[in-house]
Formats: C-alpha cells, sequence, structure tokens
C-alpha cells in the first residue's frame, strides 16, 4: 500500500467499506505514514462537521395531513370508479340510449333557451321608452293590463314598444 | 409487528389504517433527507407529502424488489431533484433566513454560523454528490442501498462521495485548524 493508493480508497475505508484484507494493510500504512494519518484525520473531522447541523423537527401533525390528503384523493378514486363501473356494466343499446337521450336533452335545452326568452326589444327601441311611459301605464284603469302583476308588466312594456315602433 | 411489505399488500386492498402505519413509521427518516436536501423546511414538507401521496397511489402496482425504505428514498429524492431544478439557486447568505428556527436556539453563535456554513456547502454539491452524502452521512445507508436508491454501482457511488467529500473539505477548510 502507499499513499496514493490510501487516498484513492480512504473515503470507503472511513465508511467501512473496504474488506479486512484491504483495511488491514490501510491500517499498516497509516502506521508509517504521518501524511495519510493527517488526511484520514481530516476526513473524520468532515464526518462530525457534516454531520453536527440538527435537523430541522418535522411539523406536528404531519402524518394526520398526509392522510387528509390520501383520503380524499382515495374516496375520489372511489367515486371515478364507481361510476366507470356503472358505465361499463350496461349494454351497449342502454349507453347508445343514454347518449342519445343525453344529446337530445342538450338540444331541448339549447331551443328554450333561445326562443322562450321574451323579447324586451332591440336596445335602439328600449332606449326610447322613457320613465314618462312607465308612469302611463301605471295610470291605465282597472280592467286594462296594469303592472300589478309580472305578466302586466311584460304586458305594460309590450304597449309602450308597440307605441315607440 | 406488520413488516413494510404486508402494510404496502394491506394498503392496496384499501386498508388506510395499514397505510398511516407506513407514513408513522417512515416520516421521519423521509423527512431527515427531504430537509436536508432542500434546506427548505416548506419546500420539504410539500415533497414529503407528495411523495407519501404518490406511495399510496401506486401501492397496487408495488413489488418489493428492494425494502421499503429504498423505495421511499429514491421516491423523495426524484421529487427533491426535480424541485431543486425548477428553483433557482439559493444564496448562501439567505440560507440561514430561509430555514425554520431549530430547537436549540439557544446555541452559540459560533455553532450556528458554522452549521450555516456546512449546509450550504452541502447545497452547493452537485445533485448527484448531494444525495450520496446524505445518504450515507444522514441516513447510514450502505454502498449497495445506495447504488440501489441512485441506480447506479457501488463503485460510482465510491467515487461520487470520495469527490463529496473532496469538495466539502475544500469549501470548509476554515474550520480544520
Amino acid at each position: 500500500m502507499n499513499c496514493k493508493q490510501f487516498q484513492r480508497s480512504m473515503s470507503a475505508w472511513i465508511d467501512g467499506e473496504t474488506d479486512s484484507r484491504f483495511s488491514d494493510a490501510i491500517e499498516s500504512h497509516l502506521a508509517v505514514c504521518p501524511a495519510c494519518r493527517r488526511a484520514a484525520e481530516k476526513l473524520r473531522t468532515l464526518r462530525g462537521l457534516v454531520r453536527a447541523p440538527a435537523t430541522v423537527p418535522l411539523p406536528e401533525r404531519f402524518a394526520e395531513a398526509v392522510m387528509y390528503e390520501v383520503r380524499s384523493r382515495f374516496q375520489r378514486q372511489a367515486d371515478s370508479s364507481d361510476l366507470w363501473r356503472w358505465w361499463q356494466e350496461l349494454a351497449l343499446p342502454a349507453r347508445a340510449g343514454i347518449a342519445v337521450a343525453a344529446l337530445l336533452l342538450m338540444c331541448v335545452g339549447a331551443f328554450m333557451g333561445t326562443s322562450l326568452t321574451p323579447d324586451y326589444g332591440s336596445p335602439k327601441t328600449a332606449a326610447r321608452t322613457t320613465t314618462s311611459d312607465v308612469a302611463a301605464s301605471m295610470a291605465q284603469p282597472l280592467g286594462e293590463p296594469g303592472i300589478e302583476t309580472p305578466a302586466g308588466a311584460y304586458l305594460a312594456l309590450t304597449n309602450i314598444n308597440e307605441r315607440n315602433r | 409487528m406488520n413488516t413494510d411489505e404486508e402494510l404496502m399488500r394491506r394498503t392496496a386492498a384499501g386498508d388506510l389504517n395499514a397505510f398511516n402505519e407506513i407514513v408513522l413509521r417512515h416520516q421521519q427518516t423521509a423527512w431527515r433527507l427531504a430537509s436536508r436536501f432542500l434546506d427548505n423546511p416548506h419546500d420539504a414538507q410539500d415533497i414529503e407529502q407528495e411523495a407519501f401521496v404518490r406511495i399510496f397511489e401506486a401501492a397496487p402496482r408495488y413489488r418489493p424488489t428492494a425494502s421499503f425504505t429504498t423505495y421511499l428514498y429514491r421516491i423523495v429524492l426524484r421529487l427533491c431533484m426535480d424541485t431543486a431544478r425548477k428553483k433557482r439557486p439559493v444564496a448562501c447568505e439567505n440560507i440561514e433566513d430561509l430555514a425554520c428556527p431549530l430547537p436549540d436556539a439557544a446555541r452559540g453563535l459560533e455553532e450556528r454560523r458554522r452549521d450555516r456554513d456546512v449546509r450550504a456547502a452541502i447545497q452547493r454539491l452537485p445533485k448527484r454528490q448531494r444525495s450520496a452524502i446524505l445518504l450515507k452521512e444522514y441516513c447510514e445507508l450502505s454502498y449497495v442501498e445506495i447504488a440501489q436508491i441512485l441506480s447506479t454501482s457501488t463503485k460510482s457511488v465510491e467515487r461520487l462521495l470520495a469527490r463529496a467529500r473532496e469538495a466539502l473539505q475544500k469549501d470548509l477548510k476554515r474550520f480544520y485548524k
């Protein structure tokens, strides 16, 4: 064993990762080489330095936080897998029927959303409606549509729009 | 006492209590590694939580080819390296500000400065050397175990550790008499 060989394997020797024959050779070399002894001592000091800083303590209730996250993900997985299992168990015609029904419902919803919305007039005609028009419609005699009810208010506004045209 | 492998098998079958036992058993070891690697307790907490959640999600696919701690350390280190890659390096002057107050706040100023410098020197190491030195010095693993975690050979671990120590010795030479 010479100094170069020792320096190459010093780190593994300090970690106790060299076999016993090699370790014996290192110790024999150290007994006669003060420079390598100093190098080995420096490495031991370094180990002490590296290990010295205290570890920051683990946050309190850490395991609880982990388990909360795990439980919520587990629940989400279970929910999605239940729905998926239900869908998988359906026969193909049933799945097709559900898909068509969902499509139809969407079409009906879209149609109702556009055709059943009351026409409050274009911004242009709406701008011509004045507060005096509304006051006049409120002053209508009984028996004529007034704005006491929502339907009456709608009819009154329609009349105002008619007159503005 | 149940083995980790047995607990993982029960976790895969949906037993949350088994997984809770795994978390309680290994939270300290994973914390030691993550907090040392990142030197930022907030990031370390997020990383460790994510590591356990990933282990839970992967439980049905878990095969005990190595020890559970090797598996855990590998996941923690991978997440740490990803986080370190995305983040800008921390200027060593700021490291003390980032770290949480240590339990023994009354320790001498000199000692705290020394610890700060050691932590900063470890942070300056390349990621694989840093991983190897942390796994050796704080987790006290053998070269074979470190090689499994870093997916490399024991010879390569020996070289990584030798280079890391050489760099640390240069960086911390002011502490040698």
